[in-house]
């Protein structure tokens, strides 16, 4: 409660009148917090609607059976059975044809376009739909890939059909199929049944075959919209919480501005519940319009980035379909944390005595002992928290890591004031202009101190940002291959290989290969062939190779594709055949408890081991890691099927190599993988510091110009007494660079010591500081702050008479 | 009406501490204009702010309408500047983003009257003053006369009985001073108590009383003046 209600709604009023008419005051206040929440808008509008929705997956139904019948007898009866259990089905049949020119099959799909659950999984975007037997209609890839038009003839696994038009997957862009007619679902090779899964099909989602016999495994549609919904909030909570930090340091200066205000309204009877409800008030309109101009832009934004998010989330997307509760949820926590933001200058208002609030003098700066042992005191249980979190580790604890990471960011702006205070020590030794900048800090401590925590917050991130990235970074020995390396793979990665080639077509991929080699000069070439179960030739459905796995929990975590340990590759790595067991199934370089996995044959993770031994093979992602001795090969039956080749060149591979190598592998159906050259880190880091740096400076700025505007009396009498222009820049300058050099010396050693938490185990990643990034921050910031402030000030002070009137 | 018993006012502390005011005993009827003179740093705006429960006296005992201000809380000191106190200061210090009606109804409205019946009140109030056309405006857009007469009027709305002005006429020409004066005149003869801290003896002698003030002391009283000059020719007398 605050007074009565007249009361209340007389200093909103006035609050309301003063944010109007002072607005400008608080422009990058408002700039600030009206960016923030586009983003989270247009942020939260994006994940919502990338996320893949069930709906994108089963259409209008509930879940959905995948079969493979033996024959059309066997598919009519499994159909039948499923009506029996489900009631309305609707069945999608598949077929994969190869087609000339491509490694993947081509799925010729039939499919109602009008089905009562898959019509959404289909959209006409030219022509018609195949109507009859001996029609078809394409997406772009096959369509692209025969250079087929509507109205023209392809073949399709042996039966010519004329193309009616252009189809896609609203719900997969990537998905590339033919559509033909509904009615050659029932000679397929395999079927899609969508189904409303009910209550009759409790037992059979559980595998039960019910009184048909037959064991459907249904997949249920999944909802991960409540997922993505609780992580936007999340996401948005800690942006706002941070926002509102920097915006307490506005707020305070506001505060500060409206002094004798607020002095006036306690002398005539206002309350201290009256005066905190009028920078409330301030802070929740402040988020009110920024909210609402914020929305705007973000909803804006979102509507022209529409096209983008629908080629990246590869599915086509309603710009109308804005999640305005999720929208309106960040929109109020906008406003909160605003008005939280202006409780503690509020408070100190408040308590500020009447005749110094009338008189303009700033509050009494508050002792900081107590406030510097709260720091320390938090900034231990933050580096504690954030080391029991383990966030390198594999069993990261998040919610512990969010509540370090709080307390540090708390325990920064407790330690604020104690920092400004430091300055006093260098100003008594300082010419009389710097002397009086760093005072004029010291003085009004409250403001300077809030400036300084939101600095360093922005640095803070910055500084971690950069460092993290730096540190994620690829070793020599680390990435998926060295610089000297690339590896030429059977088509696309995603493909399995194809255990089943016949001699010529492995001649002409080794031909191929070669190829490719050849241009890259003097280079050594290893075969690396997958270990694989063997297939029925031209059934591309069961091709799993076998993977090198960790059990974990109720499964298995992949770790890599092992090569076959052929006598070439073991010379390779100095690997002498004699001294490996002859029981062992897996030579490898890679840590923990790993094992062979052939997932056809379903092993229990908790029971399931491979005789491992331990190498010194390249510890590289993509480089062989891992070898299937001879003696698994022949123990489990499993077969060779050629995977690629690694080709070693004596120095490091220039761009020029590498782009040829690619277009070379194009032309012979390969792909090229070389070093992950991690241009996104490297971004990152630029972005962060730029980033960082600006936000530091405009707080700088804003800072600056308030305290500035303050002790526009300084400047009047510094005038009077003679102060030429150069002395007022340099107490201009001296406020803007103490600020910037404190916010860069706490953020930096707030962040390591967040950091050297984070990075306990392993304390090597910190030892490659990313100086470039540091020193433009350490050096530039305070560099620019100065530099600007030095240019921007030194103008005569425009009046000499009254101040104006409040 | 206001009463000061004894009071003194200490900044401070240790060998930089400043006697503000010292042992000063002081008492206003209602109806009754008293002005406050001394040079500066005499402690004759401590003595207002202190009679007006906006300072704390370190010793003594201030009286408001027979309400010992002493061991009042803060909320209690609010209250009693909302219904019986007024202030005018000398830089007018009227709220700006408000009208002069709306700055005038403040203290009713934050002290519970409906934001009507309030400016109905501050309407009859600035119309005593002869304001009620510039009602609607903002102070910038007045003049230093009415933005003056507008903080009178608001010292003054609802049956305020303690009017203290400090130096309300430092900041105004020699006809607007005599106005203002005038306007606190009247108020005193509808029954109100009003303090006036002012430099000028001309002003000086529309009070009823002038009280001296130096070094924090109250060095003398006078009756009514018959003038200002018969004030200066005679100067201030030694305490008795």
């Amino acid at each position: 409660m605050s007074g009565s209600g007249p009361g209340r709604r007389a200093v909103l009023r006035w609050a309301w009148r003063m944010f109007r008419r002072e607005w400008r005051q608080q422009a990058l206040l408002l700039a600030m917090v009206t960016v923030a929440v586009a983003v989270a808008v247009a942020g939260a509008s994006m994940a919502v609607n990338a996320a893949s929705k069930a709906e994108d997956q089963f259409g209008n139904a509930g879940g959905m059976v995948h079969l493979q019948p033996r024959d059309a007898a066997s598919a009519t009866a499994t159909v039948a059975a499923a009506r029996q259990r489900f009631g309305t089905v609707e069945v999608i049949g598949h077929s994969a044809v190869a087609v000339p020119g491509s490694a993947l099959p081509l799925d010729v799909r039939a499919q109602d376009p009008a089905g009562v659950f898959g019509s959404p999984l289909l959209a006409l975007r030219s022509g018609r739909y195949p109507e009859r037997a001996g029609e078809v209609a394409l997406t772009d890839g096959p369509a692209d890939l025969l250079a087929a038009r509507v109205g023209d003839r392809v073949v399709l696994g042996r039966v010519e059909r004329t193309v009616v038009g252009r189809v896609e997957n609203p719900g997969d862009l990537n998905d590339e199929f033919a559509l033909v007619p509904a009615a050659e679902a029932a000679t397929a090779d395999s079927l899609t049944l969508l189904i409303n899964p009910d209550d009759r099909a409790g037992p059979v989602a559980d595998g039960a075959g019910g009184s048909s016999g037959i064991n459907f495994g249904i997949m249920v549609a999944p909802d991960d919209e409540k997922v993505v919904v609780a992580l936007v909030l999340v996401a948005t909570t800690l942006a706002m919480a941070l926002v509102g930090l920097v915006a307490a340091a506005g707020f305070v200066v506001v505060a500060q501005r409206r002094q004798r205000q607020l002095g006036l309204l306690a002398a005539i009877g206002a309350t201290s519940r009256h005066l905190r409800l009028v920078m409330l008030a301030n802070g929740a309109i402040v988020g009110a319009v920024a909210a609402l101009v914020g929305a705007a832009i973000g909803i804006a934004g979102w509507v022209v980035a529409t096209p983008a998010v629908e080629t990246a989330a590869a599915h086509r997307i309603d710009r109308l379909d804005v999640p305005w509760a999720l929208i309106a949820e960040c929109l109020a926590i906008a406003v909160l944390a605003c008005t939280a933001a202006a409780w503690w200058p509020a408070r100190t208002m408040a308590r500020l005595p009447v005749m110094s609030a009338l008189s303009g003098r700033p509050a009494r700066p508050s002792p900081v002992h107590r406030s510097l042992g709260v720091a320390l005191v938090l900034g231990a249980a933050g580096a504690g928290a954030i080391v029991a979190a383990r966030p390198t580790s594999d069993r990261a604890r998040p919610l512990v890591l969010i509540a370090g990471v709080l307390a540090m960011v708390a325990g920064v702006v407790f330690a604020s004031p104690a920092a400004i205070r430091v300055l006093r020590v260098p100003a008594g030794r300082l010419p009389f202009a710097a002397r009086l900048a760093l005072r004029d800090l010291v003085r009004y401590q409250a403001r300077a101190a809030a400036a300084l925590a939101a600095i360093t917050l922005v640095l803070g991130i910055s500084v971690a940002t950069v460092v993290v990235a730096k540190a994620g970074e690829y070793r020599g020995d680390e990435g998926n291959l060295s610089n000297h390396q690339l590896v030429v793979r059977v088509g696309d990665p995603r493909t399995a290989p194809d255990p089943n080639l016949s001699q010529a077509e492995r001649a002409r991929l080794d031909a191929a290969a070669a190829t490719v080699t050849a241009v890259i000069g003097r280079a050594t070439v290893f075969t690396l062939d997958a270990a694989m179960r063997p297939t029925v030739a031209g059934d591309a459905r069961d091709r799993e190779p076998i993977s090198v796995v960790m059990p974990v929990d109720q499964g298995f975590r992949w770790r890599a594709f092992p090569a076959i340990a052929t006598p070439e590759l073991l010379r390779r790595y100095g690997i002498d055949p004699a001294t490996i067991a002859s029981d062992t199934e897996l030579l490898t370089s890679l840590d923990g408890d790993v094992m062979l996995l052939d997932i056809g044959t379903r092993p229990d993770p908790a029971t399931a081991r491979s005789l491992v031994q331990r190498v010194d093979l390249p510890t590289y992602s993509a480089a062989p890691n891992s070898l299937v001795t001879e003696e698994a090969m022949g123990r489990h039956g499993w077969v060779a099927a050629r995977a690629g080749w690694l080709v070693e060149s004596p120095s490091p591979l220039t761009k020029d190599q590498v782009a040829k190598a690619r277009a070379a592998a194009a032309a012979g159906g390969l792909t090229v993988e070389t070093r992950s050259g991690q241009d996104g880190l490297a971004t990152l880091r630029t972005v962060a510091t730029g980033v960082g740096g600006l936000l530091a400076l405009a707080i700088v700025a804003m800072t600056i110009g308030l305290i500035r505007s303050e002790g526009v009396r300084d400047m009047r009498t510094l005038t009077a007494t003679g102060a030429s222009a150069g002395a007022r820049r340099t107490v201009t300058a001296g406020t803007a660079g103490a600020l910037a050099v404190l916010g860069v010396v706490l953020s930096t050693a707030a962040a390591y010591a967040a950091l050297l938490a984070a990075y306990h185990a392993d304390l090597s990643e910190l030892a490659r500081p990313p100086v470039g990034h540091l020193a433009a921050l350490a050096l530039g910031l305070p560099a620019l702050a100065t530099g600007a402030a030095w240019l921007l000030a030194g103008r005569e002070p425009a009046t000499f008479a009254r101040q104006a009137l409040d | 009406m206001l009463e000061l018993r004894g009071v003194s006012k200490v900044y401070g502390g240790g060998p930089t501490a400043v006697h503000a005011l010292r042992d000063v005993g002081l008492a206003v009827a209602a109806g009754e204009l008293v002005a406050v003179m001394g040079p500066s740093g005499s402690g004759k705006s401590t003595l207002l702010t202190i009679g007006g429960s906006l300072e704390d006296a370190t010793t003594g005992q201030v009286v408001v309408g027979g309400a010992v201000l002493q061991g009042m809380s803060k909320k209690e000191k609010a209250r009693l500047r909302r219904r019986a106190i007024g202030f005018v200061f000398q830089d007018f210090n009227l709220l700006a983003g408000l009208t002069a009606a709306e700055n005038v109804s403040m203290p009713l409205e934050l002290d519970g009257t409906s934001a009507r019946a309030a400016r109905e009140v501050a309407m009859t109030a600035l119309a005593q003053l002869g304001i009620e056309d510039r009602a609607g405006h903002f102070p910038d857009d007045l003049s230093g006369g009415e933005r003056q007469r507008v903080a009178i009027a608001r010292a003054v709305v609802g049956e305020r009985r303690l009017v203290l002005a400090d130096e309300p006429t430092g900041a105004l020409d020699s006809v607007n001073s005599e106005a203002v004066m005038r306007l606190l005149r009247e108020i005193s003869r509808r029954g109100a108590a009003v303090v006036v801290v002012t430099h000028d003896a001309q002003l000086a002698s529309w009070a009823d009383r002038v009280v001296f003030l130096r070094d924090g002391r109250l060095v003398d009283q006078t009756a009514a003046p018959s003038g200002p000059e018969s004030l200066l020719a005679s100067g201030p007398r030694p305490p008795a």
